[in-house]
């Protein structure tokens, strides 16, 4: 999902309040639940090709997540709130439906996606890059047992 | 931008286009995501370029977007992530996909077509805005690493029950499965 939204006053500020967000798994957007990618872009300004001025600041917001649009909003609503309170109409006095309502009215459709595992839910994801590196390491571990030494290396790794 | 060590990569563009060719793009943007075989043949050319893990396109034409003001063009906004580096990655839309480039980007402002190479890429570059905050849920994985995953996850099901059938059966399917799966691991 995408949101463009328009960047209410001091773009420095914004972007120093981005700059303090913790990054890895103290990103805000590690707490939304099943997402797999965040971002937060501020863009300056989108240039006129026509020679007008720029148009912004502006801050996108994308993220990447199972479950439903509405689940996705709700969860940047509450874990962005001091980056969205940079923007412009952010309802800063309101309660999260009205946040709610403020970011689908930002929202940019995806007109067009690609997802090369598209049903996988994030779980799924860590579980498969997991077994594919236990795999890979019991493969060089592997080299050279018998059969017996074998079976009981991958039930002691895997389980029967 | 993540960290350099991360393989997952994120680009983030904007594309200004003639306000004409955003018509073309809001009836083939449909038919390229939903309609069969057209999304079918348009996305497993860009799949099996193996290094996207999403990217999504979309139009901008207002801020808000819901009964906004109207921006003086319409832009293709584009984000994505993916593995390796950035002018490969660019190259190889251009190459492997230079007909699907022309039919999203014909009508943007300045397009100098897929190729050659080298204006393609300043075009590209000029577009692109650097990720202030970018996070991934798994840093490290490549598209193929994932994919592989997913199929292997599969086999250890097998491989479990060869282990129950004793240990020449679990050996033979050992062999078995290094023989098809070697290149996943």
């Amino acid at each position: 999902m995408t949101w463009l939204l328009p960047v209410a006053g001091d773009v420095a500020a914004l972007r120093a309040r981005i700059a303090a967000l913790p990054a890895g798994d103290a990103s805000p957007f590690a707490a939304i639940p099943g997402a797999h990618v965040g971002r937060l872009v501020v863009l300056d300004g989108l240039a006129d090709p026509r020679g007008g001025p720029p148009s912004g600041p502006l801050l996108l917001v994308a993220v990447d997540a199972d479950g439903t649009a509405a689940g996705a909003t709700a969860a940047v609503a509450g874990r962005l709130g001091e980056v969205l309170a940079h923007c412009e109409g952010y309802p800063a006095a309101g309660d999260g439906a009205d946040v709610d309502r403020w970011l689908r009215r930002h929202r940019v459709r995806d007109g067009f996606s690609l997802r090369p595992y598209p049903d996988a839910t994030v779980e799924e994801v860590r579980r498969a890059l997991d077994v594919r590196a236990r795999l890979a390491a019991f493969a060089v571990q592997a080299d050279g047992l018998t059969p017996a030494q074998l079976r009981a290396a991958f039930v002691e790794a895997f389980g029967r | 931008m993540g960290a350099g060590r991360e393989r997952v990569q994120p680009l983030t563009i904007a594309v200004p286009i003639h306000r004409w060719w955003l018509w073309w793009l809001r009836v083939s943007f449909p038919l390229a995501e939903r309609v069969w075989p057209v999304n079918r043949i348009t996305k497993r050319r860009l799949l099996g370029l193996r290094f996207i893990h999403f990217a999504h396109w979309g139009l901008a034409t207002r801020v808000p977007h819901r009964g906004g003001r109207r921006l003086p063009v319409p832009y293709v906004l584009f984000h994505t992530n993916y593995n390796g580096d950035l002018v490969s990655y660019v190259d190889a839309f251009s190459i492997v996909v230079a007909d699907q480039l022309r039919l999203q980007l014909q009508g943007s402002y300045g397009f100098p077509g897929p190729e050659p190479l080298g204006p393609f890429r300043r075009y590209f570059f000029e577009k692109a805005f650097r990720e202030d905050h970018f996070w991934c849920a798994y840093p490290e994985a490549s598209v193929k690493t994932v994919v592989a995953g997913m199929a292997l996850e599969d086999e250890l099901g097998r491989l479990r029950a060869a282990a129950r059938d004793g240990d020449a059966a679990f050996a033979a399917g050992w062999e078995r499965f290094l023989e098809r799966h070697a290149e996943r691991l």
